[in-house]
């Protein structure tokens, strides 16, 4: 399996008459995109808008994050969703990168999340740095919330290939390739190196806490193996609409760091041997059945070591902590990515679970720390909705524009796979 | 042999359910400690993902009966205290029913029962969940006590 990413870089946004990508410089045809969106008969409205690192601008209530990307021919590649559902493991994508698409929408207005384009928000989320095109999108009237959640979702979809399909003649600032070998190679190569998985896990408890492979619902798949380069090809999109700190949005899938870490050390501290998906559903016998499951596949590869990403939080610990044990059981090393919900001084109990083989564990930050968003001089969205999202509480709008929330309401601020902007500190 | 549940909960939308009670979602998670000390077995985790537990007024548990009389299902006792440990952490800012605005109470409720359907639908009690607060006819399909 051979992928290659060709990157086209963008700094900069702008709307013209015909979509086109000069110097870094991404003109976008707003009408012709307008249109396409508006085709869905599911909304009532569609607005456009940019918003660019460093702009006063707030965006609330975001509900995912898209790069833009088609394939080199033109072809869409969020199977499932967009196009076939073809394979997507290898293949020569475009890449436009350092932009993205956010979709807006007040779906369940709680669920959704914050980002400043600058200020002290802005640190805390990495869409502060990309060039962002805004979808807000508003639903027809009696339109059920999961009928408007999946066409938000696929608005998001479709506006991502847009762009990428209608600059892909543009020559790639960098190509980045990636060859995944057979099974069979990959256990044998590398004698000496410890052979590694990564178990990811993902947010699957229901409506609107939803992720999708290949466009089924992973509430509905067994644990199951899959090449990087899917997983880095669109093969994971988010239908999530959980607590924004920690939920993967579908441009966190698409770049996952903890893939792309594994990928660099891969032949030289580790043999990286594949990644494990598994969910995160609500009945306890289907956690038991999926933990067995992930950790049986880990032992078929005959794994050493085990690193397992979690996504949320609250009964989603007791999933991370079940995978935890039962590999360790296995014989199995295990590292875990988690964030954690300590209280606004952190002295509270991270997680909601917890066993003694739980040694090594990174964690994405403290969602209950606080932080005072200042005014900006433009939102985009709803900002009524800072009183009502996980994170803010009733008074958190203050009448200067203002807004006291837990770090918990902004977008990707603690993600569970490391595409965060927070580090630990040697104090 | 005939498994039969039962479906704690203080969401409206629930309100068909046998043990429905219009109270608080600590006392709702009290209430199955109760019945697992009966020996009733969980068949959902006691906390949601990604709400915690003063965030969210509603909270809906479904619990399986024992076939026959006998000891107390540890995992179960173990999973509700630690919940219970976790909801006392958050004592005093529990939210009840009837504090929030009512179109963003119906949203938690809407969202409480679209994360317990599935669970529901194992059960074969899907049919006990409304569509909203508006539709609050009870329509057992499975066996509920």
């Amino acid at each position: 399996m051979k992928l290659e990413l060709h990157r086209l870089k963008v700094n900069a946004l702008a709307w013209g008459e015909r979509t086109s990508l000069v110097g870094g410089r991404l003109t976008i045809d707003g009408e012709a995109l307008r249109s396409l969106l508006a085709e869905d008969s599911r909304f009532r409205s569609v607005a456009l808008d940019l918003a660019l690192p460093g702009d006063k601008v707030r965006l609330i209530p975001v509900k995912d994050v898209v790069e833009p990307r088609c394939r080199l021919d033109g072809g869409p590649l969020f199977p499932g969703f967009v196009g076939d559902v073809e394979t997507v493991d290898e293949g020569e994508t475009v890449v436009l990168e350092g932009a993205a698409v956010v979709t807006c929408g007040a779906i369940v207005g709680f669920q959704e999340g914050i980002i400043d384009m600058t200020g002290p928000g802005a640190e805390y989320t990495p869409f502060s740095k990309t060039c962002n095109l805004v979808v807000s999108l508003e639903p027809v009237e009696g339109l059920e919330k999961h009928d408007y959640e999946a066409a938000c979702r696929l608005a998001g979809f479709r506006a991502a290939h847009y762009l990428a399909n209608a600059v892909r003649g543009v020559a790639a600032d960098s190509v980045e390739t990636v060859v995944w070998p057979p099974l069979s190679e990959a256990l044998s190569a590398h004698p000496g190196l410890p052979r590694v998985a990564y178990l990811y896990m993902l947010q699957s408890q229901g409506l609107l806490h939803d992720t999708y492979l290949y466009g089924v619902d992973v509430k509905r798949i067994l644990p199951t193996l899959v090449s990087p380069t899917e997983v880095m090809n669109g093969a994971i999109v988010s239908g999530n609409c959980v607590s924004a700190c920690d939920k993967n949005s579908t441009y966190a899938h698409q770049n996952n760091p903890v893939i792309a870490a594994l990928l660099r050390r891969h032949g030289r501290e580790i043999n990286f041997v594949g990644c494990i998906v598994t969910n995160e559903n609500v009945t306890l016998a289907d956690k038991k059945r999926s933990s067995g499951q992930a950790v049986k596949l880990a032992r078929m590869l005959g794994v050493e070591g085990l690193l397992i990403s979690e996504e949320g939080f609250g009964n989603p610990d007791a999933d991370l902590i079940m995978n935890c044990h039962r590999a360790e059981a296995a014989g199995i090393r295990t590292v875990l990515i988690t964030d954690e919900f300590a209280g606004s001084d952190g002295a509270s109990q991270s997680l909601a679970d917890a066993t003694a083989e739980a040694t090594a564990v990174v964690s994405a930050g403290n969602a209950n720390a606080r932080i005072v968003l200042p005014p900006m001089e433009r939102v985009i969205g709803f900002p009524r909705e800072a009183n009502v999202i996980a994170g803010g509480f009733e008074g958190s709008l203050r009448d200067d524009g203002s807004i006291e929330v837990e770090i918990q309401a902004i977008t990707g601020a603690t993600n569970e796979l490391g595409l965060g902007r927070l580090s630990a500190v040697t104090v | 042999m005939v498994r039969v549940f039962c479906v704690f909960s203080n969401n409206p939308r629930l309100a068909g359910s046998k043990q429905y009670r219009p109270v608080s979602s600590q006392e709702i998670l009290l209430a199955v400690r109760d019945e697992i000390h009966r020996g009733s077995s969980l068949v959902n985790h006691p906390l949601y993902g990604n709400f915690r537990p003063h965030q969210q007024p509603y909270r809906t548990l479904v619990v399986e009966k024992p076939s026959s009389p006998g000891g107390v299902d540890v995992p179960s006792l173990t999973l509700i205290e630690k919940a219970l440990a976790l909801y006392r952490s958050y004592e005093g800012r529990i939210m009840t029913p009837g504090i929030l605005d009512p179109s963003v109470e119906a949203d938690y409720a809407y969202v409480d029962g679209e994360l317990v359907r599935e669970t529901l639908r194992h059960c074969h009690l899907e049919e006990l969940l409304s569509e909203g607060e508006d539709d609050q006819k009870s329509r057992s399909g499975g066996h509920e006590e």
